[in-house]
């Protein structure tokens, strides 16, 4: 279709912006999508503009969007109508991902630290820096990247490590974010990730946000659900928290409580479950043992029997929770109450609240083990359903495995059998595999800012789309002691300036987002792909490419891991016609689809733990694939929605209803998990009378280094802030906007206050959002880990605020 | 400046929804789509970035408006981003 010539441009504008919208109203309102007055819509090609879909670079729902571009730019973003997580809708920083790309300052050029400044290099050289440092102590040699990295990314930067230099020291920082969820699975049903998916939010009569502030973090599936209210469905939300936030704006009830009481919490309702005999006695039965931490924390613990779990229960009555949480006893019973109840359906949410929980794993296990023990699991609607905050947290590094103690598809690097497999699928000589975990997240730091002759034994980390330099805790003991440590040497590969570009040795500049091909796994196991549009700025290359040309230019420096037991190097590309093509080259990276070569060579690994994944062309077609997914008698591939329950897991033997195929125990049970409520690590005190918690704002992803550089996220949130009570405020003398120092036993920090801001922390507490690369929260916080997932605890230490003086500056606008 | 798709839900009472129709319909920077049950489709096109977010507000704050979902943002002539920080060394670049 032509456009009409009379319409001008910026109507035209205006006609697709409302055809995109009148599709997803049709959509919810269950009718054929009207045409707009010009016929114009996202997908014609009329309005000069390219379209393309990709999942959305920020959290880790995996919205997908559409892609507009021209000349060589992105220059519009719309919902894709056609993606099942999303359904044309975007949030605030969604619908503004594209301009992501085009903050003033992108990193151009490789740039070295000679002298003390950065000076501009070329490529070769510094792929050559990088090469001679891990010849010179490969040892000693660690790659931290992130849940950002897409699949093929982290596969490669994977295999370069475990199966090139031997070397287990790699990690993303999703050990600071998700490692607690992986546990938490691992624990109870003996594979990670969620059982359920994002459908369960549409069938759920229930949806208790543990911790969970959904309607900033995850917008777009709390739209699903409010979406459902407004058209008379009705779904009880439950928000249960340590402040309040804009969902308990939209909860039913809200349940405040103190840190740590969701351990009690847990306990009380399964606790009355038994005592009112209104557990799911059948399903317990059937598929359930019970198990404990007897003596140290572990992952799989030592089992328990029933009898043993009542009484371990026994103390956790509603009075003697309401004591240890705050909250009172008749909303324990009422929580209790909802989970005895066979007709309905209940969902538990949760994401950081969790995770950053010094005893994380406990409280992931705990809830899940209600699900169990209430039968409110394996149904559309009944699900216990960790989110992530990462695009591909679980595509990257839960599943490629680039944790320090995993390998690709599920493996452990600590199982001979494991390793074995995974030297036979990259066909290194046996024995090539290191058989000892690397360092965990915060180990690794710790030992990069420690001097060598002090047992410093890490002396280069390669940082790859992260920003640890704000995001670790505990800032000065984990990251800024690098300073002076004259042998230690930093390279980050990033797209903008950042707080660890400032301590960097050699910054390499990367491409980003539809800059470069990529495939994303979201927090449904849905598997996604785009491919490049636009062409990143400068001498800005690919993550997967700095890889590869490093593990070549190894390869050729001498080094005998990067050759496979038949002498080749350890990373081959074939176009079509089954020439070798040199992709570490950079002008021939784009001859062929590396991504695909990547993928399929992973994708092999994805069947020992039931993560079947689909050939990369299938992922082409959709709009992501959840896995399982299981190629059909007639050819075609299926997802799975619900895994473990019969009528959706091809896994399940017939007949069997529910069944845990990789249960730890190896007799297809779940295990229920008894946990003692135990209070954190550190608790207010005379000198640090506040609790301090740290977390995100809708407008702003993690630490902020894209959306800061969007005006019109940047403008509707300029600047962090400390939130606190109002009373507390009025305390102390402090007014909306004044200037404190907020301090803890790590440090101190200058901010503005917001009382009666956002959310609204209870008496006692203060919130600080870490996006803020100027207000670095982080140098507050506490470095104390969950002893199973080595994730540290963001959520909770003491501190104190005194008034500083004029204000520092404005507080958020809305 | 950002044009902008915007799904709004509005109440199921008709007579609320009526009026949240008719002030939109006062708004002469935004153009209404046809309500299809209690969703109604809007295109907002602002004159600058603080007139478009003061509609935003505006509409989010309607009595009737239940939730205003975003669909789709058109940024072509939008202003180039800046940076909020100070830079560090990189800049030299």
């Amino acid at each position: 279709m032509k456009m009409n010539a009379t319409l001008d441009r910026r109507e035209l504008l205006k006609l697709s912006a409302l055809a995109g919208a009148a599709a997803v109203a049709a959509s919810r309102a269950g009718v054929a999508a009207p045409v707009a007055p010009s016929g114009v819509t996202a997908a014609n090609p009329d309005a000069g503009i390219k379209w393309d879909k990709a999942p959305c670079r920020f959290c880790g729902t995996g919205c997908h969007v559409r892609v507009g571009v021209k000349e060589d730019r992105v220059v519009a973003i719309e919902g894709e109508p056609l993606a099942e997580v999303n359904k044309g809708l975007l949030c605030v920083k969604g619908y503004h991902v594209g301009l992501a790309l085009y903050g003033r300052d992108r990193l151009t050029h490789p740039m070295l630290r000679k002298n003390g400044k950065m000076e501009r290099v070329s490529w070769e050289e510094a792929v050559d820096v990088v090469a001679k440092r891990v010849l010179a102590a490969p040892d000693k040699f660690a790659i931290y990247g992130s849940g950002q990295w897409t699949i093929p990314e982290g596969y490669v930067a994977n295999k370069l490590m475990k199966a090139g230099l031997s070397n287990n020291h790699i990690e993303p920082n999703a050990r600071l974010c998700m490692a607690s969820a992986v546990t938490g699975f691992l624990s109870v049903y003996g594979v990670d990730e969620p059982a359920g998916a994002y459908d369960d939010l549409d069938h759920c009569d229930v949806l208790i946000l543990w911790g969970n502030n959904m309607a900033e973090m995850h917008p777009v599936l709390f739209s699903r659900v409010i979406d459902r209210r407004a058209r008379g469905g009705k779904v009880k939300i439950i928000d249960l928290g340590t402040r309040r936030t804009r969902s308990s704006e939209f909860a039913d009830h809200y349940l405040e409580f103190k840190p740590n009481g969701d351990l009690a919490i847990a306990n009380g309702i399964a606790h009355l479950l038994i005592k009112n005999g209104t557990y799911d006695k059948a399903f317990v039965e059937q598929h359930c043992n019970f198990r404990q931490d007897k003596t140290a924390a572990s992952l799989n613990g030592e089992s328990m029997t029933f009898e043993e779990y009542k009484m371990a229960l026994a103390p956790f009555t509603p009075e003697h929770v309401a004591e240890l949480s705050g909250v009172p006893a008749e909303q324990i019973h009422m929580l209790a109450d909802l989970f005895g109840r066979r007709d309905l359906h209940i969902t538990s949410t949760w994401c950081m609240g969790f995770n950053q929980h010094n005893r994380a794993t406990d409280i992931n296990r705990l809830c899940h083990s209600i699900h169990l023990l209430s039968g409110h699991f394996g149904k559309p609607g009944d699900a216990p359903t960790s989110l992530t905050g990462q695009p591909s947290a679980c595509g990257t590094a839960r599943e490629v495995g680039t944790m320090c103690h995993f390998l690709p598809g599920g493996r452990l690097v600590e199982n001979a059998e494991h390793r074995a497999e995974a030297e036979q699928l990259w066909n290194v000589p046996a024995g090539r595999l290191k058989p000892k975990m690397g360092y965990h997240t915060v180990l690794m730091w710790e030992k990069f800012c420690t001097p060598t002759n002090q047992g410093g034994d890490i002396s280069t980390i390669w940082v790859q789309v992260t920003n640890p330099g704000q995001s670790l805790p505990n800032l000065h003991k984990l990251f800024q002691a690098k300073k002076g440590l004259e042998d230690k040497f930093l390279i980050v590969s990033d797209v903008y300036p950042t707080a660890t570009t400032e301590l960097a040795d050699l910054v390499l500049p990367s491409a980003m987002w539809v800059e470069k091909n990529g495939l994303y796994g979201n927090s449904e196991r849905r598997t996604q792909q785009w491919f490049k549009m636009v062409n990143p700025p400068g001498e800005a290359r690919d993550d997967a490419w700095q890889n590869l040309a490093v593990a070549r230019r190894l390869h050729d420096l001498g080094h005998p891991g990067l050759k496979d037991k038949d002498g080749k190097f350890l990373f081959t590309f074939q176009d079509d016609a089954g020439k070798e093509v040199p992709v570490w080259e950079w002008p021939r990276y784009y001859e062929m689809n590396v991504d695909k070569v990547l993928f399929e060579d992973y994708r092999r690994f994805s069947r020992v733990k039931h993560k079947d994944l689909a050939p990369y062309d299938e992922y082409v077609k959709a709009r992501g694939l959840r896995w399982p997914v299981v190629q059909q008698a007639d050819g075609t591939w299926r997802e799975t929605r619900f895994r473990f329950a019969e009528f959706d897991d091809p896994y399940v033997k017939k007949g069997a209803g529910v069944q845990f195929y990789h249960s730890s125990t190896k007799d297809d049970r779940a295990q229920v998990w008894f946990a003692p409520y135990t209070p954190p690590a550190e608790v207010p005190d005379a000198d640090y009378p506040f609790w301090l918690c740290t977390g995100r704002v809708l407008e702003h992803w993690h630490t902020g280094t894209m959306t800061m550089r969007i005006p019109q996220l940047h403008g509707a949130v300029p600047y962090a802030y400390v939130e606190m009570h109002a009373a507390d405020a009025e305390d102390r003398d402090i007014g909306n906007g004044d200037s404190v120092l907020v301090k803890t036993r790590r440090g101190e920090l200058r901010l503005p206050v917001w009382v009666n801001g956002r959310s609204r922390p209870p008496r006692g507490s203060l919130f600080i959002p870490f996006f803020d690369e100027r207000l670095l929260c982080n140098l507050l916080t506490l470095e104390v880990t969950c002893p199973i997932s080595k994730e540290p605890d963001y959520k909770k230490c003491a501190a104190t605020v005194v008034k500083a003086g004029p204000q520092a500056g404005k507080v958020g606008s809305i | 400046m950002p044009v902008s798709g915007l799904l709004l839900t509005l109440s199921t009472e008709e007579h609320v929804a009526a009026e949240v129709v008719r002030r939109l319909q006062s708004r002469r920077e935004i153009l209404l789509g046809e309500l299809q049950q209690q969703w109604l489709p809007v295109a907002v096109d602002g004159c600058d970035e603080r007139h478009s977010r003061e509609v935003h507000d505006w509409i989010v704050k309607l009595p009737g408006v239940v939730f205003v979902d975003v669909v789709s943002v058109h940024f072509e002539d939008g202003e180039q981003t800046s940076s909020p920080h100070a830079l560090t060394d990189c800049k030299a670049a």
